[in-house]
């Protein structure tokens, strides 16, 4: 596919800088998250189109609302226009609400791709029939009304937030539940076990087209997700809000090689592929670059600040939480604590009061009692393996690695081990790494 | 799906689609690329697929559906193989399948436990097709009426579990549960956001997860077991392999209950997102044992005791297709990453799936039964090739499966830090075996922890702080009496035991 594209190279693209290699999209989220998705339709759009001489190829970095890629991008690629990062609305937010070192500035911002309203959904045989009914009920008892959506501090609940805030419920009083995914909340919401839910149009537009969920409002200026669906705003409620998602490049590269990959995206978001994606999924179009871009993303990081301090969210916060973070902690700790007494106790009353092990149990029936000395030895060469790998590479540490791990087990054969040693990893680096595209350390 | 009787000519008509020679290939290619990420550790279906993606994107969708459901179904099958041949399973679904598939491998009937494996995976993944093609949209409804009372209840209920898995000592197994429950709550809070025991660490913001954990406890503890010396005596009963390599007549007759049971509870569990197959193998495993008439030698190997678990999981992954297709919920990582390949594709899962693209639906049925298929007609045939694996020097096995492992956890997000944090696993499990701590509990209570906390949390934030919530939901109440039965059986029978076999275990009281 690679070579394909190599030999269709795209004549609108003719900057001074030309890539070389495959440039790699990085998912900060596990495969199939949201950001997952965006990185996976762009790479499609871009192959399919052969909008670029080299590969194009995802790879994922989930963890910590995309704050563990972030950061990659800007301490470990500074100035490696080979790598782009997938972000959005949900990673301004962790910024703020994890702490993180680096803001979306840190990084060379490229272009905002997409945005999807948020829907507020309830189920069929919920007594809320419009916005109103909901709005009456969330000012009366606002915490009898739980409200499911995505994870603490993401879209969802920001955008729950906003909308209680401008109807006068207290940010701290929102019974917000976060679920692992869209998909678990709109299975609660279906089945009728949240009050209401919130996520993206996307995510609900099948579903209340089938007729399994009633939606309320939607939070575009407009009506533009469907003629039928009302906005928040011309119900009265002033909001309007918009989870955008887009991509951005290393820091430090060049004005050259900006432009280039500013390039390409502007094609492949001009393309018929991704429009045709972005009307499959009710996605809108929301595409802006360079200043207009930074300024958006300087803006928005304030607001949701803002909106995280008074719903009591992050670092410290306790937010709305019948029982908070620290309830089960504390309890597995206590049961913990009392095994260990009960185990000591009992030791103790049997009468080996020796340091000495007792024997293993039976998940070991077979076998003889492990060596403490070789575990030592095994263990510190596996730490050693890992030290290696950060500084050394796989190639040179895994054979050496295998030669030291065999001695232990009891090979009294280095020769053969370091040629099988090798063998291994020669292997490896060349299904992983070519065929796969999986990265080696 | 459909509800008319057409059901059967638009299945042979998905067949027509998807049966020819090229996507037959590619279904093949499939499933030995799932065997093969489900063999190693840390790369599972997931990985693999989103791997594939971009390969296909020239393919047509059905090719793609069918390598797809090969991957899906070979991998859970995979895991099995190298859980049931060195003691590491390859997923963490697999892990159960280690407490008897080992010991029936190191007293040299490897190929019994694998074809054990390998039918129950058919039959696991077949009645999941079928039960998806017939029954999704009732199926999915019953699946809805869980809400977060219900999964903490089912939870609990799983967690007794631990007193079929855990040994001899019942403080010991609670105390590796326990342990498990702590580990899976490093990390954000989904609730509230707060960063739990991470002492600001950034790799342990992201938690450790259940892939992590498979790896770390098993794969690397066993390894470091080896290297330590443990297991020595078994050299010379490996090599007794090959003497038996099917399945006796007895052996076929005590599976077909176990696949049965397995197939069903797997199912059953693959269809409530979120839930997994992990948990599926665990709670079979258990129910197994419970019924069983010889529940004394499970762990000793007992050909049931791979049957049940390894039919689940199949059977959970087709489980867990049916929230995906018909309300489009993905309710594992492998299904989100098939909603994106589908959406690729031009296939919209939701409610109006069979209406809007009825032709490509029912080749992706046709896939599934076909990718099951050549699950069973590639891997019977190599069910003596794997067996002899283990006539390999064990310093080279188990070096291997070092070396995959730090390869496996690395590939998750390119990060040393989860290759320091499987190693460190490793060691704890070590130190747990030499202990004599199990180490399987540990793995329930990391899969069973962030669940049961956060389900908790969400049914009270959903009742407002009323405990009741629990108690005045009959399936939720059902589920706790059904947990409190499982605590007193399992006491009973304990004691039972303990005052047959041993005497002196009476200071557990």
């Amino acid at each position: 596919m690679v070579l394909l594209c190599a030999l269709q190279p795209s004549a609108a693209v003719a900057e001074d800088w030309v890539p070389e290699k495959t440039i790699t999209i990085i998912a900060p989220s596990n495969p199939g998250g949201g950001w997952d998705q965006t990185a996976r339709f762009l790479q499609h759009t871009i192959v399919s189109e052969g909008l670029s001489p080299v590969g194009f190829e995802v790879v994922n970095r989930g963890g910590a609302g995309g704050t563990i890629g972030l950061g990659e991008l800007v301490e470990r690629y500074k100035n490696d226009p080979y790598k782009m990062l997938i972000t959005g609305f949900g990673m301004n937010g962790a910024i703020v609400m994890h702490g993180s070192r680096h803001g979306l500035l840190a990084t060379t911002p490229v272009a905002r791709l997409t945005s999807e309203y948020q829907a507020l959904a309830v189920p069929v045989a919920s007594p809320f029939q419009t916005l109103d009914d909901f709005i009456a009920a969330l000012k009366a008892d606002p915490e009898t009304i739980s409200i499911g959506g995505g994870s603490a501090g993401g879209a969802d609940q920001i955008f729950a937030t906003m909308v209680a805030e401008k109807v006068g419920v207290a940010a701290s009083k929102l019974n917000y539940v976060a679920f692992t995914g869209g998909g678990e909340a709109a299975a609660a919401l279906l089945g009728g076990q949240v009050s209401a839910g919130v996520s993206g149009y996307a995510e609900w537009g099948s579903l209340a087209e089938a007729g399994r969920v009633r939606l309320l409002a939607v939070s575009s200026p407009e009506r533009v997700v469907h003629p039928d669906l009302p906005t928040f705003r011309e119900l009265g409620v002033d909001v309007e809000f918009q989870n955008w998602r887009g991509i951005l490049a290393a820091p430090g590269i060049s004005d050259e090689q900006r432009a280039w990959l500013t390039a390409v995206i502007a094609q492949a978001r001009a393309s018929d592929t991704w429009q045709g994606i972005l009307e499959r999924n009710n996605w809108q179009d929301s595409y802006q670059t360079g200043r207009a871009l930074e300024d958006f993303i300087t803006a928005e990081k304030e607001v949701i600040r803002d909106m995280l301090t008074r719903a009591g969210m992050g670092a410290g916060g306790k937010g709305y939480a019948a029982v908070g973070p620290y309830f089960f902690p504390t309890i597995i700790g206590l049961g913990l604590a009392a095994c260990a007494l009960f185990l000591a106790y009992s030791r103790l009353r049997s009468g080996a009061v020796s340091l000495r092990p007792l024997p293993v149990g039976d998940n070991t029936v077979a076998g003889e009692t492990p060596d403490i000395r070789r575990f030592c030895f095994a263990a510190a060469t596996c730490f050693l393996y890992i030290v290696a790998l950060r500084y050394v590479g796989f190639l040179i540490a895994t054979p050496l690695f295998i030669v030291a791990a065999s001695r232990i087990i009891g090979s009294r054969a280095p020769v053969r081990d370091l040629i099988f040693g090798a063998a291994l990893t020669v292997a490896i680096a060349l299904v992983f790494e070519n065929l796969l595209g999986v990265d080696i350390p | 799906m459909e509800p008319s009787g057409n059901i059967f000519s638009a299945l042979i008509s998905g067949f027509g689609i998807a049966a020819t020679p090229e996507n037959l290939l590619f279904g093949i290619v499939g499933v030995t690329l799932g065997t093969a990420v489900g063999v190693l550790p840390g790369l599972g279906p997931a990985v693999a697929i989103s791997l594939l993606l971009p390969l296909t994107f020239g393919l047509d969708p059905i090719a793609a559906f069918i390598m797809f459901g090969g991957i899906y179904y070979g991998a859970m099958y995979g895991g099995a193989t190298t859980a049931i041949l060195v003691n590491t399973p390859g997923c963490s679904s697999s892990a159960v399948s280690t407490f008897d598939g080992n010991p029936l491998a190191k007293s040299g009937r490897a190929g019994t436990a694998l074809m054990a494996a390998i039918v129950g995976s058919f039959l696991g993944g077949t009645f999941a097709t079928l039960m998806l093609m017939l029954l999704a949209p009732t199926l999915v409804e019953l699946a809805l009426l869980f809400g977060p009372p219900e999964y903490f209840a089912l939870m609990l209920f799983a967690l007794t579990m631990v007193a079929s898995i855990g040994g001899k000592s019942l403080a010991k197994a609670v105390f590796a549960t326990l342990l498990g429950i702590a580990i899976a709550m490093v990390g954000i809070d989904l609730q509230t956001g707060a960063a739990r025991m991470t002492f600001g660490i950034p790799e342990l913001a992201s938690g450790i997860n259940v892939v992590l954990a498979g790896i770390g406890l098993f794969a690397v503890g066993e390894g470091l077991w080896v290297a330590a010396g443990g297991g020595e005596a078994d050299k010379r009963q490996y090599s007794a392999v090959g003497k038996k390599l099917w399945m006796t007549a007895n052996e076929w007759r005590r599976s077909a209950f176990a696949w049965v049971r397995g197939t069903v509870l797997g199912f059953f569990a693959g269809i409530l997102p979120g839930s997994g197959g992990t948990l599926a193998t665990f709670i079979a495993y258990g129910i197994e044992k419970r019924v069983s008439k010889r529940s004394q030698q499970f762990g000793t190997g007992v050909v049931e005791g791979v049957a049940a678990p390894e039919a689940a999981n199949n059977a959970a992954a087709g489980g867990s297709m049916v929230p995906l297709l018909a309300l489009g919920i993905p309710g594992s990582a492998t299904t989100a990453v098939m909603l994106v390949a589908f959406q690729i594709y031009g296939l919209q899962p939701g409610p109006l799936l069979f209406e809007n693209s009825g032709d490509l639906v029912w080749g992706l049925i046709a896939s599934l039964y076909i990718a099951n298929v050549l699950l069973v007609v590639l891997n019977l045939p190599l069910v003596g090739v794997w067996a002899k694996l283990l006539q390999l020097p064990r310093s080279v096995l188990y070096s291997a499966v070092l070396v995959f492992s730090t390869l496996g956890a690395y590939s998750l997000k390119g990060s040393i830090g989860d290759v320091a944090i499987v190693y460190a696993l490793g060691v704890l499990a070590f130190g747990l075996r030499r202990f004599g701590f199990p180490v399987a509990p540990v793995l329930l209570g990391i899969v069973l922890g962030p669940l049961i906390e956060q389900e908790f949390r969400r049914a009270l934030s959903m009742s407002a702080g009323d405990y009741s919530i629990f108690l005045t939901r009959p399936i939720a109440l059902s589920l706790l009496v059904l947990t409190v039965l499982s605590i007193t059986a399992s006491a009973f029978k304990r004691k039972a035991e303990a005052s047959v076999i041993d005497p002196q275990m009476s200071e557990r009281a």
